[in-house]
């Protein structure tokens, strides 16, 4: 059975604005429709089939929340992506070097993958980038363990000679940024091109 | 009558809405069912995309908006005209009846000579 609560979480998830104005926005629309379900049940209509109807004569959640985002985007589409990857590269820089430190360099880097993407969906607030960010992020999971083991041939923060030891740290940050940069790059496109708003206000 | 959505309405939503605030305050439900009202039902739209119209309109400073208590249920929304708004619902009724006329000449089909 359709619910106004679970219409207006999905109308109103992932926009991107202050949490004030959002509770703002999702309390007009639930003015609206709890307005038109009263004045449907004082026509004596059930509730279920009130709803489904007041609903579809609503719009479509998706559609409603693509017009919504037209209007309320904060942020320009590049600007926004550009943070998700700088956010991407950073996590993945420092993972990377935690990872081979801790001399787990193939576990940790192959953890990289998942981290840029779920770091990417998180920026994207929206659940279901969350999730595609995951997905984006294991199915990179062989890539990363991959390009992990080819590096391992380097040299290891535990070698008795320090510059080498440097080198490898270095060598761990830049490998981990770019590769966390390219994963959230990667994610950051696919997700985009799921979710850009496909219609705007009337 | 039947219904006119699409293109047709799409790009005079804004004004019937200008012209609507123009002569009383309103939320967004009550601007859904006035349109209905006069237009006899011709003029359909899904009613969830009149608020991001409604906020592309407040963030063009076209109108304000407050809040308001109800007797009947939960708090309203009321949208209002500013003065740079009062201005944009005028040039565009007299954009609207340049556009009417010229259509009905074209389709009345007169032609000199």
């Amino acid at each position: 059975m359709a619910s106004l609560d679970g219409y207006l979480d999905r109308a109103c998830a992932g926009l991107r604005v202050d949490p004030a104005e959002a509770e703002d926005i999702r309390r007009e629309l639930r003015a609206h429709l709890e307005e038109r379900l009263r004045d449907a049940l004082a026509r004596g209509a059930s509730r279920d089939k009130a709803i489904t109807e007041i609903l579809a004569r609503f719009g479509e959640p998706e559609e409603v929340l693509a017009a919504l985002r037209a209007v309320h985007q904060e942020e320009s589409w590049w600007a926004y992506r550009l943070k998700g990857m700088v956010a991407g590269a950073a996590v993945g820089a420092v993972l990377s070097l935690l990872l081979r430190v801790a001399g787990h360099g193939a576990a940790l880097e192959a953890a990289l993958g998942t981290a840029s993407g779920a770091c990417i969906g998180l920026l994207s607030v929206s659940r279901t980038r969350l999730v595609a960010g995951l997905a984006i992020g294991a199915l990179t999971w062989f890539a990363a363990t991959v390009g992990a083991l080819a590096a391992s041939g380097v040299g290891s923060p535990q070698s008795s000679f320090p510059l080498q030891a440097m080198h490898s740290v270095l060598l761990s940050l830049i490998t981990g940024g770019v590769f966390g940069m390219v994963v959230a790059a990667g994610a950051t496109v696919l997700v985009s091109l799921l979710s850009r708003p496909r219609s705007g206000p009337l | 009558m039947a219904g006119l959505g699409g293109d047709l309405l799409k790009g005079n939503v804004l004004t019937l809405i200008l012209t609507l605030l123009g002569e009383q305050p309103m939320y967004g439900l009550q601007l859904a069912k006035e349109i209905a009202r006069r237009s006899e039902g011709a003029f359909q739209f899904k009613e969830g995309l009149l608020y991001p119209s409604l906020h592309q309109l407040e963030k063009q400073g076209l109108v304000e908006s407050e809040w308001h208590p109800s007797e009947l249920g939960p708090d309203r929304k009321y949208y209002s005209l500013t003065p740079k708004g009062r201005k944009e619902a005028a040039r565009r009724r007299q954009l609207w009846s340049a556009f009417t006329k010229a259509m009905a000449q074209v389709l009345g089909g007169k032609a000199d000579g």
